[in-house]
């Protein structure tokens, strides 16, 4: 099922708005991440889609429908609540039947499709169980199960697996992504977890302070990011702050205090002019270290470094420029020389990896 | 007096084994000097009067017990009594469910107000009730006077005819304890986790569904735990149908057989046949309670919606609220409207208003004394009944001692234990020892009063702690504190709110005590308030409109401590009468 | 905490005054009796004997209370109870306590007991063991609301025999005997003076017709005064007290012509009293015509009391001709003869078992009473001669009931009869309803 919003304000009481004038369209069959820090408005939104809470302003459309005044039992949705809001009282066939009865099945049907998701879920011994007696993973499948009997045309996740440790959690992004495939539901999933979203997303909305900040697959966000919040948000990033001092082709000369770089913009609208301040995205391991007599020509510089971290299968180096300005670098494969902390180290970047990026402030976002 | 040990320095380790070894001595002292209390002045007493259910003068004997079930008088008594307490939970359950949903549901203009009137119906007055009462419902009383002016009626009637009087008794008791059930019911509706109720919406269920279905069986255990004491309440309340002067039950019986010029044993075993009736049910309930109490998993994030409805709700809320509290206080409006009566004979209202009594009240230096020692009593025994019930809710909820459920029941004895079978109690018990009422009766009062009230303190305790993780004491038992050190400066202070509601609750309904105050306060110098009601009520000429008067000074008196608390704590105070 | 503790231990060790005379008194009267006497009574003191006196006033409620807590006291020490003196509570509380051998002797000075004479109308005024001795004296009448009886169109009764008219049913309010001394001695009188079978009739349609037994003695007048019923039976001064208040337009009160009853209002010295000599002043003192014009003056008169009119009667004749004329009621007992004799002995004997059989046949049955009474009375124009019979049947004879009576402290005994009563009340009185219905 596609989804659509139209402007969606979310205000609550008289100062706080929680959404500011939001569009977006998720496309049928997507799994969808909403992906903030927490307070930015994700949930928020998941819950106007769910029709739990309404918007102070704006549309919400399915499958071209508008839905925004429709209730949630009409919106035809699951939704797994991040504390999975399971039923006590009920077993866990009766969590699963609650749905399934409202809609008035027959019972043969109804059997069926709870059978049906115990499977999928593996759950099918626990079905007499009450949740108190089951495992937090337990729990967690129970819920999917429960949202995924009645075959919503969209499935809401809330921080669905924000209770469990790291161990489950990896089986069960295993497990939700193979639901996905198997039954090419749309999935709107709200996590504030960036690994989560990369690993399972097929395409993710960043949130911020209420403002939807760039929307795009995974690839995307993590090599195109459109602002330095991003760019920070989605995998590790060095920022650094320049002004432009010329246009070359399609590069872009930046003064900073790595030195004169050439690098790129994530796209033609964000193009800067000549005398702007911009944000140099560089992420660490893009840097490369050149040997001591290696020239590259333009996009070197040399700097000290500070510390170095060995993790196993990279190296984390730390450097400081001459006017201290620190980054980090990751290093794969240390071929070379040996080094130590307080070496003067020349380092080369590809202008590809140079993203240029407007400053923070040009969101009008509080940083 | 119980003392809890200050200090336990975790500095040195010599200092500090020692330190736990005193402040673990300080606490079997404490627990020793606690069960002492209530052997003394709960066991023994009652012992000493129910004695007379198996004594015949000579040997042991149960024929009072035969003689009682024999008895047709007795047995329909007991029906009738048993009716009252289911009628009264039904009604009261009718009348509670959606005034404790629109607490939930709704955020209106002046809900803490609202709630807060809804409560005061808590507080009933003593002994002057009867009398205006009387002049609104008797046969040419106001009610029957208006509505045959009206024209409405062209004979008046008969409102306290025999056979309404269980019917009377039931609605009094109603508008008396719905209090009890809305504050638990509301509490109850407000600690269901929202989204277990969006989830039901989102699958599909209808408002009414969802309270069917998920909110009603979610809340259903606080409600039970209401009911058991509404239950109870409205079975062995003595006040009520004294009032209306409905003898045919169980609590009018005892109180005649035991209290009549010639006291009949048989009132004794019926003594006792209630309170093993009170503890059964209310063992019965806990087992029920235990098994379907839900422990509340994580609790979403989300905050309940409440609604903000528009102004004809809004309206409709307001009417519903001041027609409940309305009828709730018709007594208490009509012990008002006598304080204030200059003539009243016949006539619908006062036909003419005075101050003059509420002048008397203050030049009786009765009501001064009354109004002072209540305070006192009320609040040491107050303060008697804060230790002993955080001490006997901390034993029984986390299970320290063996038989700890034991210990539950029989601090809920006083709850069933007419007044006066207590206070007699002392009075053989303590007869000629340091404690003679006749000498002294401050001490005993104080305690009389303390132990008839532990029974809430006690709910209210254990409620908090309940829901209190032991994970919290644990933590502070890892950094070497005492279970005594951690229980003032954990458990206390995590369950405040509670002990404040039930201190609340234990220091309303000991100022208006009655039994023990008349039987234990016998000269003028030591009397409460109530005393002082009753003294005045029974001077001849106008002793009821300075009774009234008085009576209004300690109603009001308690009816802002009750408001005031409720705005204070808000849904907290419905914690208080969960077991 | 050392604060509070302090403070406790104030309010627990009350400063008792030193070396004066003590007085412990035990009584069921109500206050104004307390503030008009005792005050008065320590100033006598002072002047007589030279010395304070400090009087302990204990209230534990009504006698029953009082005679209970007594009871309870002997049984700890059967030698004193630390008590004094009982005061109040009708003759009937006074044989009681004398039969439990609870009181002792008091000899009144000669000229003193001559003031008081032995019987009035046909009531002893002191026992003649000379352990107690009537303090004041009160009537028992009917006390009614003139407004709501025109209201009803029913006639101001005057008689008890009127009361057991049907045309006053459920018009009447009583006390529960068992609750009450002076209604116990009421049903006494009636009962000695008609005779078993005439007695317990007009008993028993005076049951039919009350609207509702309550528990005190008090009650009745709050209810006719409130409007729920038209007529109380009712104690003279009380009622005096409330018609003074709401007004003699509006309330009446009558003795009934020829059968008034009179009870006296006793005090007596306890046994192991601990204060005997001043305890024996008291009683002298208060049977003294000083005390006893305290009774009849009204509020403000010389020689009467300060701060209420008692209104009640005295049993000092002296009395009488001391305050001829300034007294607030006329009415001089002993120059009437038309009152119901008592033999209080034979009420010493009975009184327990009256008050159970009375509990039985018409108070704790009074449901069925009343729908037995309802339906003979309107079954046909007039009641059938037979169906008030059978209405009025008791399940024993005058001379079984006696015989009982000294078996009565057997409590099995007691209440098997007391079941055998009540079936034997509901099923004649359910008979009699359904018999005169249709």
């Amino acid at each position: 099922m596609q989804v659509t919003c139209e402007k969606i304000v979310k205000i609550y009481g008289a100062q706080t708005t929680a959404v500011h004038s939001l569009d977006l369209e998720i496309a049928s069959g997507s799994m969808h991440f909403l992906l903030g820090p927490s307070g930015c408005g994700k949930t928020t939104i998941l819950r106007m889609l769910a029709g739990l809470e309404k918007p102070s302003s704006g549309k919400i459309f399915f499958d071209g429908q508008e839905v925004t005044e429709k209730s949630s039992a009409e919106r035809h949705i699951g939704m797994v609540f991040q504390n999975y809001a399971l039923w006590p009282h009920m077993t866990v066939w009766e969590n699963i039947a609650y749905g399934l009865k409202l809609r008035k099945l027959s019972k043969e049907q109804i059997n069926k499709s709870i059978e049906d998701v115990l499977d999928m879920t593996q759950l099918t011994r626990y079905a007499k169980r009450f949740p108190g007696q089951l495992s937090g993973g337990q729990q967690q499948r129970v819920a999917l199960a429960r949202s995924l009997a009645i075959r919503p045309g969209v499935l809401l996740l809330d921080e669905p697996l924000s209770n469990l440790d790291a161990k489950l959690r990896h089986e069960m992004r295993e497990n939700i992504t193979k639901i996905y495939m198997s039954t090419g539901i749309t999935m709107i999933y709200v996590t504030h977890d960036q690994k989560e979203a990369l690993s399972m997303a097929s395409s993710i909305s960043v949130m911020h302070g209420g403002h939807l900040i760039q929307t795009g697959t995974p690839r995307d966000l993590y090599n195109h990011p459109q602002n330095p919040f991003i760019a920070g948000f989605i995998g590790d990033t060095n920022l650094v702050g320049g002004t432009v001092t010329a246009h070359e082709k399609t590069l872009v000369v930046v003064k900073s205090s790595l030195g004169s770089l050439f690098g790129r913009t994530p796209g033609e609208a964000l193009a800067p002019s000549t005398g702007d301040e911009v944000v140099l995205s560089i992420r660490p391991e893009a840097f490369v270290l050149l040997g001591k007599d290696e020239q590259r020509g333009q996009n070197t510089f040399s700097a000290q470094v500070t510390r170095i971290t060995y993790l196993g299968d990279m190296e984390q180096i730390e450097f400081i420029t001459g006017d201290q300005t620190k980054f980090r670098i990751n290093l794969f494969h240390r071929q070379q020389q040996e080094i130590k902390i307080g070496d003067l180290c020349h380092l080369y970047l590809d202008p590809r990896d140079v993203v240029i990026l407007p400053p923070q402030n040009s969101l009008g976002l509080e940083t | 007096m119980i003392k809890i040990p200050l200090k336990n320095g975790p500095n040195s380790e010599r200092k500090k084994t020692s330190g736990l070894m005193m402040s673990r001595i300080i606490g079997y002292i404490t627990m020793a000097l606690m069960m002492a209390l209530l052997l003394f002045f709960l066991v023994i007493p009652i012992g000493n009067i129910i004695v007379k259910a198996f004594y015949n003068g000579e040997a042991f004997t149960l024929q009072y017990f035969q003689l009682l079930f024999a008895s047709s008088l007795q047995t329909e008594s007991l029906i009738n009594s048993l009716w009252i307490g289911c009628s009264t939970v039904i009604f009261a359950t009718l009348l509670t469910v959606p005034l404790a949903l629109i607490n939930v549901c709704y955020e209106y203009p002046g809900k803490g107000l609202m709630s807060g009137l809804l409560l005061v119906p808590l507080v009933m007055p003593p002994f002057v009730g009867a009398i205006g009462f009387q002049r609104f419902f008797a046969k040419l009383g106001t009610v029957n006077l208006l509505l045959l002016d009206w024209g409405v009626i062209t004979k008046p009637i008969d409102w306290l005819a025999e056979a309404n009087m269980l019917w009377v008794v039931v609605i009094l008791e109603v508008l008396h304890l719905y209090p009890i059930l809305y504050l638990n019911i509301s509490a109850a509706l407000a600690n269901v986790d929202p989204s277990m109720e969006e989830m039901a919406e989102i699958s599909g269920a209808g408002r009414f569904r969802i309270f069917k279905d998920i909110a009603w069986p979610l809340a259903r255990p606080g409600y039970f735990a209401g009911v058991i004491i509404v239950f109870i309440w409205a079975f062995t309340d003595l006040g009520t149908p004294l009032l209306v002067g409905f003898n045919e039950t169980i609590p009018v019986r005892i109180f005649n057989m035991v209290t009549d010029i010639n006291e009949n044993p048989v009132g004794f075993a019926l003594v006792f046949v209630v309170i093993v009736l009170t503890i059964l049910l209310f063992l019965i309930s806990k087992k029920m309670l235990g098994k379907h109490n839900y422990q509340m998993m994580a609790k979403g994030h989300v905050t309940k919606r409440s609604g903000q409805p528009h102004l004809g709700i809004v309206l409709g809320i307001y009417a519903l609220i001041g027609g409940v509290v309305f009828f709730a206080l018709i007594p208490h409006i009509s012990v008002f409207l006598t304080s204030i009566s200059g003539d009243w004979f016949m006539t619908p209202l006062p036909t003419s208003l005075t101050s003059e009594h509420y002048v008397a009240v203050f030049n009786q230096e009765l009501s001064l004394i009354g109004i002072k020692n209540s305070f006192i009593f009320a609040g040491f025994s107050t303060f008697i009944d804060f230790l002993l019930g955080v001490l006997i809710a901390y034993v029984v909820t986390r299970k320290l001692i063996p038989l700890a459920g034991w210990l539950d029941s029989l601090v809920m004895i006083p709850l069933a234990l007419p007044g006066i079978v207590l206070a007699f109690g002392y009075v053989v018990t303590y007869s000629n020892t340091f404690l003679d009422p006749m000498n002294n009766p401050v001490p005993l009062l104080i305690i009389a009063y303390a132990i008839r009230r532990l029974p809430y303190m006690v709910r209210a305790a254990s409620a908090g702690l309940e829901q209190l993780s032991v994970s919290l004491e644990e933590a502070s038992e890892t950094f070497g504190a005492s279970r005594i050190y951690t229980l003032r400066k954990i458990t206390i202070p995590l369950v405040t709110a509670n002990l404040i509601a039930g201190s609340l609750l234990c220091f309303s309904y000991a100022m208006l005590d009655v039994s023990d105050s008349l039987i234990l306060a016998m000269k003028d110098r030591f009397y409460p308030i109530t005393k002082a009601i009753y003294a005045l009520f029974l001077e001849h000429g106008t002793g009821e409109f300075t009774a009234s008067a008085l009576g209004m000074i300690a109603m009001g008196i308690l009816s802002l401590s009750i408001i005031g608390s409720s705005l204070l704590l808000g849904k907290k105070m419905g914690e208080i009468f969960r077991s | 905490m050392k604060k509070i503790l302090l403070i406790m231990l104030q309010i627990l060790v009350s400063v008792e005054g030193f070396a004066n005379e003590k007085l412990v008194i035990i009584s069921p009267h109500r206050k104004s009796i307390q503030e008009e006497f005792i005050p008065k009574f320590e100033k006598y003191y002072l002047k007589n004997f030279n010395k304070k006196i400090n009087v302990d006033w204990l209230d534990q409620g009504g006698s029953a209370d009082d005679i209970r807590f007594l009871k309870a006291k002997y049984t700890k020490d059967p030698a004193t109870s630390g008590i004094d003196v009982f005061w109040g509570g009708g003759s009937s509380t006074f044989m009681e306590l004398l039969t439990a051998g609870l009181l002792v002797k008091t000899e009144l000075p000669p000229e003193l007991l001559q003031q008081i004479p032995k019987l009035v109308g046909g009531i002893p005024q002191y026992d003649e063991s000379q352990t107690w001795y009537g303090t004041a004296l009160s009537s028992f009448g009917i006390f009614y609301s003139k407004k709501m009886l025109r209201y009803l169109k029913l006639p101001e009764p005057s008689t008890w025999r009127d009361l057991g008219e049907f045309r006053y049913f459920n018009n009447i309010l009583q006390t529960d005997p068992r609750r009450s001394g002076t209604a116990t001695t009421l049903n006494n009188i009636i009962l000695q003076s008609d005779g078993w079978e005439k007695g317990w009739e007009k008993l028993i349609r005076m049951g039919g017709n009350t609207n509702h037994f309550s528990h005190s003695s008090s009650d009745p007048i709050k209810g006719v005064v409130s409007s729920n019923a038209p007529i109380g039976l009712a104690i003279d001064f009380y009622a005096l007290a409330k018609i003074a208040s709401v007004g003699a337009q509006n309330l009446g009160f009558v003795l009934p012509k020829g059968e008034t009853i009179l009870d006296s209002d006793p005090i007596a010295l306890l046994k192991g009293a601990p204060h005997a000599t001043s305890a024996k002043r008291f009683i002298e003192w208060v049977l003294s015509t000083e005390a006893q014009q305290l009774l009849v003056l009204p509020k403000g008169a010389k020689g009467g009391p300060t701060k209420t009119t008692l209104g009640r009667m005295s049993v000092n004749s002296k009395v009488y001709s001391l305050t001829e004329g300034r007294r607030i009621s006329a009415f001089n007992p002993f120059l009437e003869q038309k009152f119901l004799a008592l033999d209080i002995h034979k009420v010493a004997i009975t009184n327990r078992i009256l008050g159970d059989l009375l509990g039985a046949m018409i108070i704790d049955t009074h449901k069925e009473l009343k729908a037995a009474w309802k339906a003979i009375n309107q079954s046909v124009e007039r009641p059938q001669p037979e169906s008030l019979k059978a209405l009025a049947a008791m399940p024993l004879s005058e001379k079984e009931f006696t015989l009982l009576a000294a078996q009565w402290h057997d409590e099995v005994l007691r209440n098997k009869t007391i079941n055998a009563w009540v079936d034997f009340a509901r099923k004649k009185y359910k008979a009699l309803a359904k018999n005169n219905s249709g």
